[in-house]
């Protein structure tokens, strides 16, 4: 059997575990695992779909698809575009309204400060957090596109992830940062 | 690339560890089913290749056997053993040649005779 470590390339994980080399699926998910898990987190932020779903879903989607895998592209971009796919697949399902229709492109609304919420806490928040709070506010697309460049992805990845042309999604980027902008300067003015 | 800002926390999170179990328990599963399909594809091509080997070899032997090629008898097989002593070989056919001169001259004798009575 085909001696798989940490450091074995995606594509020869992937045929040393078709062969029955159980450690190369194991080596190839903890690698993945949670980046995948943070996108889905990041972008299911407030929804009623379970991240746990999705995520596990997807795995079961790769480990299904595995043997028609082709080494013609990144795997993690292969890996997120199955996620993405089986989000898509969810939304529809579900029809959440907290989500945005697909298809807009508009700009989501600036936040309202939360008059529950003590000016203390907002205070103690850190960027990190504030960042994570403002990237869920973001459009579903503006948000993928950000996210997915966050896991490196090439904006051509991108695109092939979202079925849109190359200028539509550095639009949605354009979009995204400038939004990011403003919910943090109102992040900002709360916290004064 | 471009660099920019990078959040950790928008880029991992750390996974249940019940969810790993389950789908690395699946992962398991799921290859024991692949490892049997690529055994039996094997095995299908290897069979494939041993019964068009046999098929040849059985059309060849049946063509050899519908051209009328003389089975050797035994007796047969055992002078001709013999005859590949070349020495034997060599006299039978100086005997052979012998008696066709022979044969020859008295035919050459003859014919003088015949001549000289016809004269």
């Amino acid at each position: 059997m085909e001696n798989v470590t940490e450091t074995t390339p995606d594509i020869f994980l992937i045929k040393a575990y078709l062969k029955g080399n159980s450690k190369a699926f194991d080596i190839l998910y903890y690698r993945y695992r949670k980046q995948l898990y943070g996108y889905l987190h990041n972008l299911l932020r407030g929804s009623s779909i379970d991240v746990d779903d999705i995520f596990e879903e997807t795995w079961l989607k790769v480990i299904d698809k595995l043997p028609k895998y082709t080494d013609d592209g990144r795997f993690s971009a292969w890996l997120f575009r199955l996620a993405h796919n089986i989000f898509i697949d969810h939304i529809r399902k579900k029809r959440n309204r907290y989500f945005q229709s697909i298809d807009q492109e508009d700009t989501p609304e600036l936040p309202t400060p939360d008059h529950h919420r003590p000016e203390e806490e907002l205070a103690n928040r850190e960027l990190a957090e504030a960042i994570e709070d403002a990237v869920g506010k973001l459009s579903t697309e503006q948000k993928e596109v950000f996210l997915l460049r966050q896991q490196e992805l090439s904006f051509k990845e991108i695109a092939d992830i979202q079925q849109c042309s190359l200028n539509t999604v550095l639009s949605r980027m354009h979009y995204a940062i400038k939004n990011l902008k403003i919910f943090l300067a109102e992040t900002r003015k709360l916290i004064k | 690339m471009k660099k920019y800002l990078k959040i950790e926390t928008l880029t991992e999170r750390d996974v249940p560890h019940e969810l790993d179990v389950r789908i690395l328990a699946a992962s398991r599963l799921r290859q024991n089913s692949f490892v049997r399909r690529r055994r039996k594809l094997r095995l299908i091509f290897s069979s494939s290749a041993a019964a068009a080997a046999l098929f040849v070899a059985f059309g060849v032997s049946t063509m050899t056997e519908k051209q009328d090629f003389k089975q050797i008898s035994k007796e047969e097989y055992v002078r001709l053993a013999d005859m590949t002593d070349w020495d034997a070989v060599e006299q039978e056919s100086f005997n052979l040649s012998s008696e066709l001169s022979f044969g020859s001259s008295q035919v050459t004798e003859l014919a003088d005779d015949r001549l000289n009575i016809g004269g």
